[in-house]
């Protein structure tokens, strides 16, 4: 039976009037500040005057700056070690960790859960790389190893960054949710056709963990082109400027030399960059095996 | 307080100083012109280099000194202005790259770190980490704040064990001087502002409060004359009203006690000194722009920190710093700046001639016509 059109109208109204606080936040703290970038990036901006439209200046002084490729470089090492380490480990250790018994996966999820509650976790890898007191040479010098200077090294200090975010940072929780819903009749179908794990898992657990891989993917590329606080605590960009990444020089730019201006229009360029590199992705992850 | 707004000078004693351990200076037969352990007064970065390498014993897990890696001989070392009058005029200041100077201040950081093995650093190492490493007995000296030796040796004085009184174990001195015996002491006086808003009653408390906080009870009476010197013009202000939640509890008065009785002579010597000291005319004062401290001072830190922790060719590294500051940081000026900048240098020669006489004859008047010139 239709509705009479004022109940339809009354309800309606009242969904947008419920959705309208969410939409208002979502607009001012979510859209806005996007689409205020937009404008900043044009801009001379000043804190205490009226901003000038600058036109492109503030992109010519981003591609005239001489940090940008450095920053971008650390970005980019840090973000493909970053994803080959924290993203496809996790996939095999949570696909091994499905042929243990249902109890041992649930002590292994708490444990593997306990870091990633801690964001104190960071200060914590901080002195654990400690060249002299930290545990890591405390551990290498008890084995007779030569011991390494971590952080202090440059070419050594973005894996530094790198590692702590394969234990703070927990995919391995959300593969394992995904796994835990693939039907067990498809393994034992699997396996009445004569396959062994290996088989099980290109022909079953792959293609069905495929979509959360791809959304993981999606997170993964964005977070690891924007990080910030790991350098930003372990080491402040150094040593020189070796674990600089985009997003700090972007921080530094507006709050370091109160260049905001500058600091949107590379702010928008990172956009652009991880905009193309999802777009690419989705391309790629487009096929349905399903 | 009865209607009128006080503030409080919170850096009487507002100098980055040298805080060492007096035990390790005798053990390696360090004594001051006094004959007490410790550095001499007129000491210069190269004695401070040569002090830390005696003072360093891997055996014992001692270091000469423990600091930030990019912080170690940061212009105060060579007195090197970072950035100078742009010689072309095309805008007001360029990176001084063209100071001898600065290469040599590089050589003699990688140098303390590399080949002496006398500095305990780390690019994560701060201010609390360093202060740490000395109180643990890895450091024989440290950059430290002025107000806290003094502070310490009251509040912890068994802090190194009952056998050894923190002012007898712990020393003070002025940082070493730098070329022509310029020197390295910057004195900082941010006044303290209090909420005029506050009640009479919450004002006293709060300025009873800050009184202990910054000087213990010892420096009140120092602190009051201080309030009233120009060394509080024209600084900014904080608002410590939040202090009133606090405690205020004093240990013990030593307000009417003569200083000399209070603290080891070293500690007198740098309090004087600090409050004899003049500061250098500032680019600000001319109507000349600067560049942002933060971001100028990250540059020119992780210059050194480079310089320290890889093998790079430190011209090389010069000139790319001066490259990224240049168009970074520098990359402004204005047509009245030529005659500003004249008139800044100016200054700075009367100020050299009349305070610094040995450093404005050998080095200051080499450098004007060269690395200052101005356009």
């Amino acid at each position: 039976m239709a509705l009479p059109r004022f109940t339809l109208r009354y309800r309606h109204l009242s969904a947008w009037l419920f959705t309208l606080p969410g939409l208002l936040a979502q607009f001012f703290f979510g859209w806005f500040p996007v689409l205020f970038a937009f404008v900043v990036g044009f801009q001379r901006y000043y804190f205490v005057k009226d901003a000038e439209f600058v036109g492109a200046q503030n992109f010519r002084e981003v591609a005239a700056d001489p940090l940008i490729l450095t920053a971008f470089q650390n970005t980019l090492y840090y973000a493909l070690l970053s994803i080959g380490l924290t993203f496809a480990i996790p996939i095999f250790i949570s696909i091994l960790l499905m042929e243990m018994p249902r109890q041992t996966i649930r002590w292994m999820m708490v444990l593997w859960f306990i870091p990633v509650a801690s964001t104190a976790g960071i200060a914590i890898w901080k002195y654990m790389y400690n060249p002299r007191l930290g545990l890591l040479n405390g551990m290498l010098a008890g084995l007779n190893l030569p011991t390494l200077k971590w952080l202090d090294d440059p070419q050594l200090a973005m894996f530094c960054l790198v590692l702590p975010g394969l234990i703070l940072f927990g995919p391995g929780l959300i593969y394992i949710a995904a796994l835990q819903s693939i039907p067990e009749e498809l393994y034992e179908a699997a396996e009445l056709e004569g396959a062994g794990f290996f088989r099980k898992m290109r022909v079953v657990t792959l293609p069905r963990l495929r979509p959360v891989i791809a959304m993981m993917l999606i997170f993964s590329v964005i977070g690891s082109m924007q990080v910030f606080e790991l350098p930003f605590i372990m080491t402040g960009g150094g040593p020189g400027y070796a674990t600089t990444t985009v997003v700090m020089h972007v921080y530094n730019l507006a709050f370091g030399a109160y260049n905001l201006g500058k600091a949107t229009a590379l702010a928008i360029v990172l956009f652009v960059v991880i905009m193309t590199l999802i777009l690419i992705q989705r391309r790629f992850f487009r096929e349905n095996l399903d | 307080m009865n209607g009128r707004i006080y503030t409080l000078a919170a850096n009487e004693m507002g100098a980055s100083v040298i805080r060492y351990r007096k035990d390790w200076f005798r053990e390696a037969g360090i004594f001051n012109e006094h004959g007490e352990p410790g550095p001499r007064s007129d000491w210069t970065w190269e004695d401070f280099r040569q002090i830390a390498k005696k003072l360093t014993d891997a055996k014992k897990g001692r270091f000469g000194y423990a600091g930030q890696m990019d912080d170690l001989f940061y212009n105060q070392a060579y007195a090197l202005d970072m950035y100078v009058p742009d010689p072309t005029g095309r805008r007001t200041w360029v990176f001084n790259d063209r100071d001898p100077d600065l290469l040599r201040s590089l050589q003699a950081v990688r140098a303390m770190a590399n080949e002496d093995k006398s500095v305990l650093t780390s690019v994560s190492m701060g201010w609390s980490q360093w202060h740490n490493e000395f109180d643990a007995s890895h450091a024989g000296m440290i950059w430290s704040f002025g107000p806290h030796t003094p502070r310490e040796s009251l509040d912890a004085p068994d802090k190194f064990g009952k056998d050894k009184p923190y002012a007898q174990t712990v020393g003070m001195a002025v940082p070493p001087h730098g070329p022509g015996g310029i020197s390295g002491l910057r004195p900082i006086t941010n006044p303290i502002g209090f909420d005029p808003t506050l009640s009479p009653e919450q004002l006293k408390a709060a300025f009873e409060w800050c009184k202990s906080y910054f000087y213990g009870d010892v420096f009140v009476n120092r602190m009051r004359s201080a309030m009233t010197t120009a060394k509080i013009k024209g600084q900014q202000s904080s608002l410590y009203a939040e202090l009133l939640v606090l405690p205020y509890k004093p240990k013990e008065n030593l307000l009417d006690r003569p200083l000399e009785t209070v603290f080891p002579r070293d500690y007198i010597d740098v309090y004087r000194e600090i409050r004899a000291s003049h500061a250098p005319p500032l680019p600000r004062e001319f109507g000349l722009s600067e560049p942002p401290t933060n971001e100028f001072g990250r540059a020119v830190r992780a210059m050194y920190s480079e310089a320290i922790t890889s093998n790079v060719d430190l011209k090389a590294l010069i000139t790319r710093t001066a490259n990224l500051v240049n168009t970074n940081l520098l990359a402004f000026g204005n047509k009245q700046d030529a005659e500003r900048l004249r008139r800044y240098m100016d200054a700075r020669t009367a100020f050299y001639q009349r305070y610094y006489p040995r450093f404005y004859e050998t080095v200051w008047r080499k450098k004007l016509g060269t690395v200052y010139k101005v356009p």
